[in-house]
């Protein structure tokens, strides 16, 4: 149990191994704990214990009293780190728990972890699965005014597609007595891509000059 | 722009107490740190935004290294590996040196990496995970900081080296 | 952890980082920022720009860098939301617009991801004067503009594109860069290389392969180009410029508007000889003198006369007092050995090119006060007087020169007939007097390798005494001089920077005779053999091509107080405008009128390689006559694509898509559209103006284009100005076609009104535009205002567009201003001009009688196999054989045939 002698670099070397992966002594907030360790350890320990020297500096960034203020209640400095000889965890999902805080701590990794299951499942009945949309307005320009505007709809929205969903459109007059056709529609960004729909309604040629992407809106 | 910002300030509202303010400042959602800090400053939490100029300097050093080495240059062009893995070792190696990102202690740049790197540790193998040990110690720091949710429910496992 | 050497609270970076740009602007702001700029040699030097917090931290995000600069400043008090507003922006910019840009130079074409960027603040700009306007300048504006500056290099194709399709960007964009301090935060940061210093960081792999990546990404961008310029001509105006005329733009516009022409200024009648008026706006303004012997091509033409012909024009609607200066550059060897080979004296051949030139000139309506030449008495009078007073004050110095004689054709070769490798860059072909590579000046002796240009035969050296303008006294006065001017006069970008080069490198003594017969004589006892050499001598033409103009010409040249010197060039003319002839003038002692204001082009290109007059490839002067194409049609294609600070291309299929879409269907339909209805439903005369909501907000949208085009032409961007033209008449079109006047004129009287006023503004708005018009176009400027009948007083641009035209004015009779140019045309005219003439003409020539050939084979072929069926005799494998041979004849045929065919470029339907 403990770390050894906190002077010696045995002790220091035992400490730096505990800290390689927790930030702190106990639990994930700074604690009485550290405070008997960080007094155990005395002064800044050299570079070659950089997971102690990351800890040291941050313990000794609060001042004195911050650090009285700390939570818990302090044990004989060997009561501290002394699972570093227990076995390796039994699964990766186990947490870094030691000492006699085991269970207590294991139950609560757990509680949160089913809290956040729930809260997920909640979430995810209320609002079936998050399926990310855009709005699309799209800009379809004929070759001249000789155009049949109203063929131009028709064929535009004889596209189908999963994931799309027509929706409004006008005729928005250009210039020289040509106009253009404004169709917005709905699509799931997963399945339909702007790169889908230019080309699907350039591929009425005879009809279509060019497409636009007028404006592009996450729903 | 991605969708996860929305996702995040979503969260990050939630965590903070406090509506989302996009409509305060009229723009949209494809500016998760402009968005965040302005929220953040605005909560009762504005100290996660650091108390000097020095600190919050370097926490929005470290979340513009998130968003454009991390998250990728274009949110909807992943970074090729070995950029995201050179990334990642750099702030590994920084993370060597402190148990939060930016030196003051918990801040904005540990919730808004945390949303991030969630997504990515959560899809690395064990081996992978053992190269950046650093992170994976912060992580889990993060992770169990109360009332913070992740990117999903799923928890990152962490490595142990300590034997 | 504090193991970096920067000391705490200094910035250091690189030169000719794009970031480094942001942190100099501040610096330039406020001068206690302290920055140390580092030369980044190679990759691994090549660091991001970096400042120690005194917490230890070291920051490498730029923007966070100046973030921290601008708080820890103070300064004035920015609220929260404000600098969320910054915040944004300054996101932005490091995660959407910096990677966008930075891929897009590098592979040099825009990519969409930077169109996206551009649109959006394009339309931010649209309904804000700044990007966030809390203060003078907010960080958000500097950094946007640091990182846009990468794109404004003159190695990159981007540039103009923005100018042209973000026209929101660029007004902000040069509203900036006009202010001292970004500029010179601009200099600062590259290590006084100006935008080629942004350039060659991102890009540092030398000018090789940046040349090579230039004409790879010409064919997309011009693709792209292509079909932007389509769908913007397409756009109605109203909807591409917004909304954002506010109650007190339109009271102010309409005040003028209904005030009328009467508080314009009337247009000043010019008599010969002009002279500078005291507390007039005096302007005198030259243009690059042609090298006699060489007919133009239409490059030449672009970037010296006609350029200086345009701002001639603008400068006299201006009612500037205006003086054109401009004629044939004469002596030199050039002309003697033309000499030679024609078997005239080099007087005769100067006069038979010195008419072509005029001709030319006079075709293309270049309205010059006087195009003189410089083999005058007038000229060695000046250029001697010049020598004396720089002999007087111990500015010659002798010495003798290694010269190079070519024996084989028994002359002192001058420079440019000296060619060799390169003593600084090695490029093989450089000249005698300057390497094409690198720019640089060379003595010719200098030159590994030398050859005659004429014979190719080795020159020797031989010595000869000679005389030198010593440059190195006159170095602190010439920059004096130059920083006054670059900092009060507009100078082009290309000519800043060749000055500031130039001057950089220090002034050394230059020769200023040859050895030749055909120039102006040396006066100096013991060299009166001698002429000036031909730089020393040539500029100082414009002087006595003035007093050749006036003997009061002392008015104009030695009154620097009252006259404003205007010159136009070509960029490798630069340094012998800006360094060489100020030298030489200041030299004297005398005050001489100096540069004031310089227009140097880059250039222009012909389809994808150079004018060659030996290939016969490109346009020359005495060609665009014969093509029967109206020089307005050529002015306005060239001014189009006027290579203002990239070189750019004059291209046939461009120039005839310029012609129909821009001429032909927009500038062209509105005038005569308006006209017609007039003539049709108001009996030709201009009816009962009560403008509408909508009609002034037109005027308050005419207003603006026409005052962005002063600007444009104030600071020769010809081709913007040309664009504001445009504008105004889409904005005409667009208005009628959102007003229908067509169905006004058949509803009740109030519509009727409704239809008159608006007609009566759109007739105004041509009398606008022709007058806009003149510099450009000067002839269907005319055409226009004869259909009008528009008096002579509205020949005036004044910041406000008031009516020329009142109600009850009788018009003339429209007529279509523009023909239409067909594909078949364009084709013919490249063929024309392709340099392989006698080639094609050749090898399609071998192509008929090669297929007669084969039609003769067939044709016998298949008599062959008649006659042996016919026989009934042969057998199967014979027939089946010669069966055979006639297929493959025919097979032949048809390919040949198909692949005539295939020429005709099928409709692009993408």
């Amino acid at each position: 149990m403990g770390f050894g002698d906190l002077k010696s670099s045995a002790g220091l070397q035992s400490l730096n191994e505990y800290l390689s992966d927790k930030s702190y002594i106990e639990g994930y907030v700074p604690s009485q704990g550290d405070v008997a360790v960080f007094n155990g350890v005395g002064s800044a320990p050299g570079s070659q214990y950089v997971n102690v020297l990351r800890w040291y500096r941050h313990i000794a960034s609060y001042t004195n009293d911050e650090r009285l203020a700390f939570p818990g209640v302090q044990k004989p400095l060997d009561q501290y780190g002394g699972a570093s000889t227990s076995a390796p965890p039994a699964d990766d999902d186990d947490f870094d728990l030691f000492g006699d805080d085991d269970e207590e701590e294991e139950a609560e990794a757990e509680r949160i972890k089913q809290e956040r299951i729930a809260a997920y499942n909640a979430k995810k009945s209320k609002k079936p699965a998050l399926v990310a949309k855009s709005n699309i307005i799209l800009d379809v320009k004929p070759w001249d005014d000789e155009t049949d505007m109203k063929e131009v709809e028709a064929k535009v929205r004889t596209i189908e597609a999963d994931g799309l969903l027509w929706g409004a459109s006008k005729f928005v007059p250009l210039a020289y007595g040509i106009k253009k056709l404004q169709i917005s529609c709905v699509v799931e960004d997963d399945k339909i891509g702007t790169d889908f729909l230019e080309e699907a309604i350039t591929a009425f040629e005879d009809l279509v000059q060019s497409v636009d992407v007028a404006a592009f809106n996450k729903v | 722009m991605a969708t996860e910002d929305v996702w995040e300030v979503e969260h990050l509202s939630e965590f903070l107490e406090r509506e989302s303010p996009t409509e305060e400042i009229g723009y949209g959602k494809c500016s998760l740190l402009s968005v965040t800090w302005y929220m953040t400053q605005t909560s009762p939490h504005s100290s996660l935004c650091g108390s000097t100029l020095e600190d919050e300097t370097e926490i929005r050093h470290w979340i513009m290294f998130y968003l454009t080495r991390i998250r990728g240059v274009l949110p909807w062009q992943p970074l090729p590996r070995e950029q995201l893995f050179g990334a990642l070792k750099e702030l590994n190696s920084h993370l060597s040196k402190r148990l939060y990102v930016s030196g003051s202690g918990f801040s904005l740049s540990d919730i808004l990496l945390f949303y991030g790197l969630h997504k990515i540790l959560i899809n690395m193998s064990y081996s992978e995970k053992m190269s950046l040990v650093h992170i994976c110690r912060w992580f889990d720091q993060i992770q169990h900081y109360p009332k913070l949710k992740p990117f999903s429910w799923l928890w990152v496992s962490c490595p142990k080296t300590s034997l | 952890m504090a193991s970096n050497s920067e000391s705490v609270d200094g910035v250091s970076g690189c030169y000719g980082d794009p970031d480094v740009l942001k942190v100099a602007v501040l610096k330039e702001l406020n001068p206690t920022i302290k920055v140390t700029f580092r030369k980044c040699t190679d990759e691994n030097s090549k660091k991001s720009v970096s400042l120690l917090l005194s917490n230890g931290f070291c920051v490498t995000a730029a923007n966070e860098i100046c973030r921290y600069l601008v708080k820890k400043e103070g300064g004035a008090v920015v609220s929260l939301r404000d600098w969320a507003l910054i915040d944004y922006w300054l996101e932005w910019e490091a995660i959407s617009l910096k990677p966008a840009i930075l891929s897009s130079v590098i592979n040099n074409s825009p990519s969409d991801q930077l169109l996206s960027c551009l649109t959006q603040l394009e339309s931010h700009l649209t309904s804000n004067q700044k990007i966030v306007s809390c203060n003078e300048f907010s960080l958000a504006d500097v950094v946007v503009w640091s990182t846009l500056l990468v794109i404004q290099s003159p190695e990159s194709k981007l540039s103009s594109n923005i100018a042209r399709d973000y026209p929101k960007i660029a007004q902000w964009y040069r509203s900036l860069a006009r202010d001292s301090r970004f500029s010179s935060a601009v200099w600062a940061a590259s290590n006084d290389k100006g935008f080629e210093g942004f350039y060659d960081f991102i890009i540092p792999s030398g000018s090789g392969k940046s040349k090579s990546t230039t004409t790879g990404g010409k064919g997309q961008s011009s693709k792209a180009e292509k079909e932007r310029t389509q769908s913007a001509s397409g756009l109605s105006p109203s909807s591409s410029t917004g909304d954002m005329i506010g109650q007190a733009d339109i009271d102010k516009a309409m005040a003028h508007w209904n005030e009328g022409p009467d508080a314009a200024p009337k247009p000043r009648l010019h008599s010969h000889p002009i002279l500078p008026i005291p507390g007039e706006r005096n302007v005198l303004v030259t243009s690059a003198l042609p090298y006699v012997n060489n007919v133009p091509h239409l490059g030449n033409i672009i970037g010296c006369v006609l350029s200086g012909d345009v701002f001639v024009r603008y400068a006299r609607l201006r009612n500037y007092n205006t003086l054109y200066v401009c004629g044939t550059d004469e002596y030199g060897t050039a002309t003697e050995v033309k000499a030679v080979k024609e078997g005239l004296t080099p007087q005769q051949i100067c006069d038979k090119y010195y008419a072509l030139h005029s001709e030319i000139y006079e075709w293309f309506n270049v309205d010059f006060d006087i195009f003189g030449r410089t083999s005058t008495p007038q000229q060695t009078q000046i250029a001697q007087d010049i020598f004396w007073h720089l002999y007087d004050r111990d500015l010659i110095k002798k010495d003798t020169v290694d010269q190079l004689l070519c024996t084989s054709c028994d002359k002192y070769l001058a420079d440019r007939f000296v060619e060799g490798i390169c003593p600084f860059c090695a490029y093989p072909d450089a000249r005698g007097d300057q390497c094409d590579k690198c720019g640089k000046l060379i003595n010719a002796v200098e030159l590994k390798s030398p050859r005659c240009s004429i014979c190719s035969s080795t020159p020797v050296v031989k010595q000869s005494n000679h005389l030198f303008l010593d440059l190195e006294k006159l170095q602190s006065p010439v920059f004096d001089w130059a920083q006054k001017s670059i900092s009060e006069g507009v100078w082009s970008q290309n000519a800043q920077f060749i000055t500031k080069s130039w001057l950089r490198d220090g002034l050394k003594p230059r020769c200023i005779t040859r050895d030749l017969k055909w120039g102006t004589p040396v006066p100096l006892e013991g060299y009166t053999d001698k002429v000036f050499y031909v730089w020393f001598d040539a500029p100082i033409g414009y002087i006595s091509i003035t007093a050749c103009y006036t003997d009061q010409w002392e008015k104009w040249w030695k009154n620097p107080e009252q006259v404003q010197l205007y010159q136009f060039m070509a960029k490798d003319n630069v340094p012998f405008h800006t360094v060489v002839f100020p030298s030489t003038l200041i030299g004297t002692g005398v005050d001489y009128s100096l540069l004031n204001h310089i227009s140097s082009t880059e250039y222009l290109n012909y389809e994808d390689g150079k004018f060659s007059k030996s290939r016969g490839v490109g346009v020359f002067g005495n060609n665009a006559v014969e093509t029967g194409i109206p020089a307005d049609i050529y002015r306005f294609y060239l001014l189009y694509v006027r290579p203002e600070s990239q070189d750019s291309a004059f291209s046939w299929s461009d120039f005839v898509m310029k012609n129909n879409s821009e001429l032909l269907n927009n500038l062209g339909n509105f005038v005569n559209r308006t006209l017609s209805f007039i003539k049709s439903s108001f009996d030709s005369c201009i009816p009962v103006m009560t403008l509408s909501h909508d009609d002034s907000v037109i005027v308050v949208k005419v207003t603006q284009e026409l005052q962005g085009y002063i600007e444009c032409l104030e600071r020769h961007k010809q081709r913007d100005g040309l664009k504001h033209i445009l504008a105004i008449s889409r904005l005409g079109n667009g208005h009628i076609q959102a007003h229908k006047p067509w169905e006004l004129v058949k509803g009740d009287k109030n519509q009727k009104l409704l239809a008159g006023s608006l007609l009566g503004l759109c007739a105004n708005i041509c009398c606008l535009i022709s007058v806009l018009l003149q510099p450009y176009m000067p002839s269907i400027s005319k055409e226009i205002q004869n259909q009008l009948q528009a008096p002579s007083e509205c020949n005036i641009i004044w910041d406000y567009f008031v009516p020329y035209l009142p109600t009850g004015h009788k018009i003339g009779q429209p007529l279509p201003l523009f023909k239409k140019i067909d594909d078949a045309t364009a084709n013919e005219l490249k063929k024309q001009f392709s340099g392989q003439k006698q080639d094609t003409g050749a090898s399609s020539a071998m192509g008929e009688s090669s297929k007669s050939k084969l039609e003769a084979e067939l044709a016998k072929q298949a008599e062959v196999v008649r006659s042996l069926k016919a026989s009934g005799s042969a057998t199967k494998e014979t027939l089946d054989a010669e069966i055979a041979k006639l297929l493959e004849l025919k097979k032949q045929l048809g390919i040949s045939g198909a692949s005539v065919g295939s020429k005709k470029k099928g409709k692009k339907t993408k």
